[in-house]
């Protein structure tokens, strides 16, 4: 695990708007706006494709965090691709009022990952929160064959359902205090919270039934202890997928991300195993402050450094 | 893009979408020089782009308020574009994808850049009068740029002053700091000393924008004369002092002021992974700039 990054000079110069230009990309989702940035120094033939977390804003954020990074890497001969979702800011389709992690996004990326094929590049994928999830998700699928040269994952939550990790935080009562009869007749009456109620439902019985029979939680470890209950068994299956098609992966979080600690508790148990046997291939970052959010502009520079760094260092050109 | 053959594709100067359901189509591109800005036209599909009775800019907010507004704002395009009227949107520099560091931004750039969106809307649609929709900060600069031209302008939920908008982000990056362990954390003013710009939630605030002198406040941001304006606030209630006093004013100075209550559930500064509701700030601006149009809304 490496804490501070560093990032060597890039070949050339960070592009601007005048090396960018914008592109619809087909999707089976809808047609998704994307904005490319040509490599300034000289191209690799690899592409960045950005994902960006959930949320309703566009694929310059967050915090414009993906239009820093982009230009960085074209100095390393990186393209870049930064897109929106569809049903999201200038992209068609039609969005989903709820966002899950057991459901990523992996149309979208697939669709822009082909793109960049098109253009003879392989991609790189680099996604944030759930961008990651699903960048994990594509890369770990059937569909991304060769086409993806490595994956970069800015604090990617280690939970499908952030109501059951919540559910194993926090005590009974805070959950018996709401459970009045008014709050409830409000969520019956309203289709989506009824949907939420469900979900919450079932990850409530996905937790008690983990704490009554321990061991039955996901990927059952062969070292380190059981299991947390909320750790996604798609995560796991992913990364070994990832891994097992030698790609390289980076991890980033910040020292003060609560997902940052829900992944080191993984790594202390089911997933300690696998990120021995990946050896050199999975490099873990942590850098200060907290990366989900990045409400803090030398986090986004801290985290963006990063990513620059393992970039360079896994792709550039050797002197 | 480039190939590790070196290959070169031939960059298409701007996208396009047709999105048929809806009857529009969308160009997007960067404009301007030596900085470029990001920007979308929304255009109905069928109907003469070129000679519209009206066209729309949309002068988006800046800092935390960019990215809290930004999909009201393609929701209002699409749907104004849906009933004939063609709409420029853009990133201000220093702001999403256009140009520019983020601490440069000025209050004197916004309104250059509003008016050069206006500029570039004129260079492709020709059309008779361009109407401004401003959010917050940009409602100010979207007054300012029109300057005395009387174009229709729409302000949504506008900052009362420069002065008001940055004392509520300090406010805000003092409560998101509360909650921080070990180490008291850095004032705004020493953050300034130390490294030129003032971190507000995740956004360098700098000199330009902190130290900005020439600012309007909200009543004194329009130019007087006959011109309508749609002032729309996001809180429940009554109109508050601020907006009260500012549309009094504007009413003093022959301007035809319609002030509208929009709940919004709107906190700016704090954006939750949530869509703000919107429904009511739409049907309200979509209906008043159709009726400046003559037209009806969609």
């Amino acid at each position: 695990m490496s804490t501070a990054p560093d990032v060597r000079p890039a070949p050339g110069p960070p592009a601007t708007a005048a090396d960018e230009f914008p592109a619809y990309v087909r999707a089976p989702t809808g047609d998704l706006l994307a904005v490319v940035t040509e490599a300034t120094g000289e191209p690799l033939g690899l592409a960045a494709v950005l994902l960006r977390g959930a949320g309703w804003r566009p694929s310059s954020g967050p915090r414009r965090t993906q239009v820093t990074l982009a230009r960085r890497l074209a100095g390393h001969g990186l393209d870049a691709v930064r897109f929106s979702y569809h049903g999201l800011a200038e992209s068609g389709g039609a969005g989903e009022e709820v966002v899950r992690l057991d459901r990523p996004y992996t149309a979208d990326a697939g669709a822009v990952v082909d793109w960049v094929a098109d253009q003879g590049c392989r991609a790189v994928l680099i996604g944030n929160c759930f961008g990651a999830r699903t960048a994990l998700a594509y890369a770990a699928g059937p569909a991304a064959g060769d086409r993806v040269a490595g994956l970069a994952l800015v604090v990617p939550p280690v939970f499908d359902y952030e109501v059951a990790r919540r559910l194993d935080r926090r005590p009974l009562g805070h959950f018996a205090r709401r459970a009045r009869l008014g709050r409830l007749w409000a969520v019956l009456r309203d289709p989506a919270r009824r949907r939420a109620l469900r979900r919450t439902l079932r990850a409530f019985a996905s937790v008690a039934g983990g704490k009554l029979r321990p061991g039955r939680g996901p990927a059952p470890a062969s070292t380190g202890g059981a299991a947390p209950e909320w750790l996604s068994p798609r995560f796991v299956a992913h990364l070994r997928a990832v891994v097992d098609r030698r790609i390289p992966v980076l991890f980033v979080y910040g020292r003060d991300d609560p997902y940052g600690a829900d992944f080191e508790r993984a790594r202390a148990t089911a997933l300690g195993p696998l990120l021995a046997e990946a050896g050199g291939l999975v490099e873990v970052t942590v850098v200060p402050g907290r990366v989900h959010g990045l409400t803090s502009v030398e986090t986004q520079e801290a985290m963006i450094a990063a990513v620059e760094a393992w970039a360079a260092s896994t792709f550039g050109r050797r002197a | 893009m480039t190939s590790r053959g070196g290959r070169r594709l031939a960059r298409a100067a701007r996208a396009e979408r047709v999105d048929r359901g809806l009857g529009i189509r969308e160009e997007v591109e960067f404009f301007g020089a030596p900085e470029r800005l990001f920007g979308c036209r929304h255009l109905p599909m069928d109907g003469p782009a070129a000679g519209a009775p009206l066209a729309v800019v949309i002068c988006p907010p800046v800092l935390a308020d960019f990215g809290a507004n930004y999909q009201r704002e393609v929701r209002l395009a699409r749907r104004l574009a849906a009933a004939g009227l063609p709409v420029q949107r853009f990133h201000p520099r220093g702001t999403g994808h256009s140009d520019g560091d983020r601490a440069d931004l000025s209050f004197a750039a916004l309104v250059d850049d509003c008016r050069a969106a206006v500029e570039r809307l004129r260079e492709t649609c020709g059309p008779a009068a361009v109407a401004l929709v401003g959010s917050r900060l940009s409602a100010l600069a979207a007054a300012v740029a029109d300057g005395e031209g009387g174009s229709p302008l729409v302000m949504w939920d506008p900052v009362p002053s420069l002065r008001s908008y940055l004392r509520g982000g300090l406010r805000a990056r003092a409560v998101h700091r509360v909650g921080k362990v070990g180490a008291a954390p850095e004032g705004p003013d020493d953050q300034r000393a130390r490294t030129g710009y003032v971190d507000v939630l995740g956004i360098p605030v700098g000199p330009a924008l902190l130290d900005a002198g020439d600012v309007p406040v909200l009543g004194e941001a329009v130019a007087g004369g006959p011109r309508p304006l749609l002032l729309v606030q996001f809180a429940p209630g009554e109109l508050t002092p601020p907006y009260a006093a500012a549309a009094a004013a504007w009413r003093e100075r022959a301007i035809d002021v319609t002030a509208a209550v929009c709940p919004c559930d709107e906190s700016w500064w704090f954006i939750p992974d949530r869509r703000a509701p919107a429904d009511a700030v739409l049907d309200t601006t979509a209906a008043w700039l159709a009726a400046r149009a003559g037209m009806t809304a969609a």
